[in-house]
């Protein structure tokens, strides 16, 4: 079943269309990485499965239900983290995790309980404005888990923090799914993030979703790639293509999806009798790095 | 529901000024009164008995004016707290990813303005019934002693429901707080407007008995019409406040 699905999301500011027409599926019990650079439309987007901003049109389901229809029952049974970190300063952790929990109606016991969770149980009594950036953020995660969600929002929850603090919520996160059958939705302009914690995928790029599949699939497709340089290259690009083989030509190499050996030896005997002069057979693996910048098109003026 | 609200509510304002204000704002217009009279004490009695007045009737002039500007004052200052708790750790967002609706967030934090500026005018009404014993007062004037305590903050609900939208609508503080002190202008200057007795700014001076007339009954009609127009202004500032947007 999938717990989010967005039908034709759209959301305008004046002209200009922040999200456009997109259908979000995330999968129950998955960790969703979503995937965008910044200004993308992840914070829009996440805000309107909130119910935070309204939709120009389009709609939202959550656990099977419409968010505007049934937005406090859906709540209930949501947790969220949104961007920059909330809290009331003057307050210690604790005490900020009471007056939510009081919102929520969530059992006293279950503070301690997500203090523990978020390893933040030494410092509950300290004010939260003398908190690190990393530890206003976890007491944001723990705040998120006090209802025990079935799903769970998380916005850039890793913006801003030092590579520790990075991991320390990696780890967290990687472990929700398992612990309580929770589905996890988190948003990230860094795919080497993602990458490392999520099943699913969904790329977002100037409002639009141009990428929704599995981590696999994603994965798959930066399987190494056989360069060939060859000379007279667009002739030999013209001749293998003509031969059935599936490949691409840049300005001086034929590139070819598969760099198995076997395959290689196969493609540069063919050139060979056909009197190409062959000088390059080169393995080239693409980072998964570099397909999030072929897809989203960022980077290319670097 | 309301009652989470509200039990949420109480864990935020700790260590705030919101405890102090409504004690301290009736103290210093009690303490000010009794310096008043406790510098100027010859005279004063000279002067009541000339003109047959009670020692009552000092505390009521030199009260005049202090309640004028506490009132606003006040309003002011424990809305903007009130605002600002949720301002100043960016937490609205968070509150409305919660199943709490809007209409139960701004109705509760006008009640608790309301309340605890209410609260103020019974200290207020307490310490100045003790005080006119002090200076040797054996008869209650009812109609002056609520007028000049309780009743002027029971009439600024108009202003709180003004004050509150303010507070709420601005992330930046300073304007809600500005207006708050321009609006003090308002309040001396109001009666002279057309208009002027509707304003949030005026309640709370029409109620005010004059200090040296016999009163001629509590003005409950005031109260009622304050109330009305406060409920008005709380209608009109949650529809606003139902529509924004927390980014």
């Amino acid at each position: 079943m999938d717990i989010i699905k967005t039908n034709q999301l759209t959301r305008k500011y004046g002209k200009q269309y922040a999200v456009n027409n997109i259908n979000l599926n995330v999968k129950e019990g998955s960790i969703y990485g979503f995937l965008g650079p910044n200004g993308a439309g992840k914070s829009t987007t996440i805000r309107m499965l909130l119910g935070l901003i309204k939709p120009t049109t389009g709609s939202v389901q959550i656990l099977g239900k419409d968010l505007t229809k049934h937005r406090m029952e859906i709540l209930s049974q949501v947790g969220s983290l949104v961007e920059a970190p909330s809290y009331y300063g003057h307050l210690t952790g604790y005490e900020n995790l009471e007056a939510a929990r009081r919102l929520l109606g969530a059992p006293k016991s279950r503070i301690t309980e997500v203090l523990n969770i978020v390893r933040l149980n030494k410092a509950a009594d300290k004010k939260v404005k003398n908190y690190s950036l990393g530890m206003k953020q976890r007491l944001g995660i723990a705040t998120a888990l006090l209802n025990k969600p079935k799903l769970l929002i998380l916005d850039e929850p890793t913006n801003g923090l030092d590579p520790a603090g990075i991991q320390e919520i990696r780890e967290l996160i990687k472990a929700m799914p398992k612990h309580d059958n929770m589905t996890v939705i988190i948003s990230s302009h860094l795919l080497s993030e993602i990458e490392q914690m999520a099943d699913q995928v969904g790329i977002i790029n100037k409002g639009e979703l141009i990428f929704q599949d599995s981590i696999d699939v994603l994965k798959e497709k930066s399987k190494p790639k056989l360069h060939i340089g060859v000379n007279r290259a667009d002739q030999a690009f013209t001749f293998l293509k003509e031969q059935g083989y599936d490949a691409k030509l840049t300005d001086t190499r034929v590139i070819m999806e598969d760099a198995d050996p076997v395959f290689a030896e196969k493609i540069n005997y063919t050139l060979l009798s056909e009197g190409f002069r062959v000088n390059r057979l080169e393995e080239v693996k693409q980072s998964l790095e570099d397909i999030f910048i072929e897809l989203t098109g960022v980077g290319e003026s670097v | 529901m309301m009652s989470k609200v509200v039990n949420s509510e109480i864990v935020k304002y700790k260590r705030t000024w919101l405890w102090i204000l409504p004690l301290i704002i009736p103290f210093i217009i009690v303490l000010a009164n009794g310096l008043n009279i406790f510098l100027r004490y010859d005279t004063i009695v000279q002067q009541a008995a000339k003109d047959g007045m009670t020692m009552w009737d000092p505390i009521w002039i030199f009260s005049f004016f202090l309640i004028l500007l506490a009132v606003p004052l006040e309003v002011t200052l424990i809305t903007s707290i009130i605002a600002n708790v949720e301002h100043q750790g960016n937490s609205w967002k968070s509150i409305f990813s919660m199943p709490v609706s809007r209409f139960q967030i701004y109705v509760n934090k006008f009640a608790w303005s309301t309340v605890l500026t209410i609260i103020s005018g019974f200290i207020l009404m307490i310490g100045i019934i003790i005080l006119g014993m002090m200076v040797g007062n054996d008869t209650f004037p009812w109609t002056h002693i609520l007028g000049f305590s309780l009743f002027p903050f029971l009439t600024a609900v108009p202003l709180i429901a003004l004050q509150l939208w303010l507070a709420l609508t601005f992330q930046n503080q300073a304007i809600p707080i500005t207006i708050g002190s321009l609006g003090i202008l308002l309040t001396i200057l109001g009666g002279q407007l057309p208009l002027g007795r509707w304003l949030p700014w005026t309640f709370y001076v029409q109620v005010l008995p004059s200090p040296n007339q016999e009163s001629v009954g509590l003005p409950w009609d005031i109260v009622g019409t304050s109330f009305i127009i406060g409920l008005l202004l709380l209608f009109f500032g949650f529809i606003h406040f139902r529509k924004k947007e927390f980014a």
